[in-house]
């Protein structure tokens, strides 16, 4: 039995996942965390360092791993690729003058020879700003069909409004819990299929 | 309150109540009667027996919380507190203080949802007197240091704020954040200057602006936790604001204390000092808080 087949059943057995929550600044990655957990979202501050959440959802023990997207920090997100199921990452879709560096970054992160398994659920958030991309046209500013074809990645692209979800703009706009339900089910598919 | 305390209060509560009764047999006069009538103590002491008294008494725990939530009226609480305690004799300096005591708790109430209004007060870049004082938080940090592209900078980091527009590194602390910030720069520019000076070596760099936004989130959860109270008794708003600034001040100073001695080698080092240090305090003003 070798190492991995271990790793396998033990992750198995408590079936936890571990999703990588990252992108820029003031995205929304802890708002949109503490949203899925229920927590009050008035009052996020920036995240100093990172922040770890874990949520139980369908079964599975999800630890969401919640890193800052300041660029100085951007350089330690490398620390935190070991052993990541998931990458949530999460567009702020109102801020147009920093979608080309939020595409670049992404695309370093996709290059990651140890995030290559990880499936990709992008969050087209703040759908309740009047000047938002919508989650399609995240999809082609982001080119994530380029992007993702080259290690067939599963990915998905979904709209959310992390602080105003039932904001009459956002509208049938918010996909949060069902993105995070597609990407631990797409997960499981993948870990767990001996279940 | 009642219902979610650990057991070893519990004990020590039924222990007090029986205390009381004791008390009450014996002088012939209830807690609250006796707090009222001591000459020998101050405002803010007597308001501080007052407060323990009620938050432990089953009979005035309703009108102790009319007092801490909503919109406090003092004159209807002393009225429930006569009534229910059978005070309607007091002599007129005891109802004159058991008045002021209850005012100072109520007061201190609507002190808190003053903090909450300004922390709800998004920052906002249209705001002249906003910008006026997140320049004035630049010059005094930087000492008037000239900023390379003007307001939208990339030189914002070095005070660290993430972005080029400071902005958005407001959202949770509003301009309550912003406030403090200033605070803590302009009545002790040589302690600010010294730590970003400090933050300057790679290894212990952590976003100095961003770190501050991010106490304020602590310290008024604090202040709502009625940590703070006793500080906060008989003032003017204006010195209540004062106290408080003070006390995130000496947070952020001691937390910087901690950091440096953490000895750290990246900012990642940063969230178990952080919440170490926060936890220390908080601690350190619970016990300055509590009755015994």
């Amino acid at each position: 039995m070798g190492l991995l087949t271990i790793l396998r059943k033990v992750k198995q057995k408590e079936k936890e996942m571990r999703l990588l929550v990252l992108g820029m600044d003031n995205a929304g990655k802890t708002s949109i965390v503490k949203r899925l957990n229920g927590d009050d979202v008035r009052d996020v501050s920036p995240t100093l360092g990172f922040s770890i959440i874990s949520i139980k959802l369908k079964d599975y023990n999800l630890n969401f791993w919640d890193v800052g997207g300041q660029k100085t920090i951007r350089t330690y997100w490398k620390n935190y690729f070991e052993q990541t199921d998931g990458i949530i990452w999460v567009v702020d879709c109102a801020d147009h003058s920093r979608l080309e560096g939020c595409s670049e970054e992404l695309y370093k992160l996709l290059d990651e020879e140890r995030l290559a398994g990880a499936s990709l659920l992008v969050l087209a958030n703040k759908q309740d700003l009047p000047d938002a991309l919508s989650p399609k046209e995240v999809e082609e500013v982001l080119d994530l069909k380029g992007a993702a074809s080259s290690v067939q990645r599963h990915w998905r692209v979904e709209g959310c409004s992390a602080l105003n979800p039932g904001d009459e703009s956002v509208n049938g706009n918010d996909n949060l819990r069902s993105g995070v339900e597609w990407l631990i089910e797409d997960i499981a598919a993948r870990v767990f299929m001996y279940d | 309150m009642g219902g979610q305390r650990p057991w070893w209060e519990q004990i020590v509560l039924i222990a007090w109540r029986f205390m009381k009764q004791f008390v009450h047999i014996v002088t012939g006069k209830s807690e609250v009667e006796r707090i009222v009538l001591l000459e020998h103590v101050g405002g803010v002491e007597g308001t501080r027996r007052l407060r323990h008294s009620l938050e432990r008494s089953k009979k005035l725990d309703g009108v102790f919380k009319t007092m801490i939530t909503g919109n406090p009226q003092t004159s209807s609480a002393v009225e429930e507190i006569k009534r229910i305690k059978a005070l309607s004799q007091i002599n007129e300096e005891g109802a004159q203080r058991l008045s002021t005591y209850v005012g100072n708790i109520c007061d201190v109430t609507r002190f808190i949802q003053d903090v909450e209004r300004l922390q709800s007060e998004p920052y906002s870049s249209e705001n002249p007197a906003h910008e006026a004082k997140l320049e004035e938080l630049w010059n005094l940090a930087t000492d008037s240091r000239p900023r390379e592209g003007g307001r939208i900078s990339r030189e914002w980091n070095r005070i660290g704020f993430q972005g080029k527009d400071p902005a958005s590194d407001f959202r949770g602390g509003g301009v309550h954040a912003l406030n403090q910030l200033l605070y803590f720069s302009s009545t002790r520019t040589g302690a600010v200057r010294q730590q970003l000076e400090d933050l300057g070596n790679a290894e212990k760099w952590h976003p100095w602006a961003c770190t501050g936004i991010n106490i304020t989130s602590h310290v008024t959860s604090m202040v709502k936790d009625r940590l703070f109270d006793n500080q906060l008794y008989g003032l003017d708003r204006e010195t209540q604001f004062q106290r408080l600034n003070e006390i995130y001040s000496d947070i952020f100073e001691s937390f910087h204390v901690d950091w440096i001695q953490s000895n750290p080698k990246t900012v990642m080092d940063f969230p178990p000092v952080f919440k170490k240090s926060v936890e220390q305090a908080r601690r350190q003003y619970k016990e300055s808080s509590s009755p015994i």
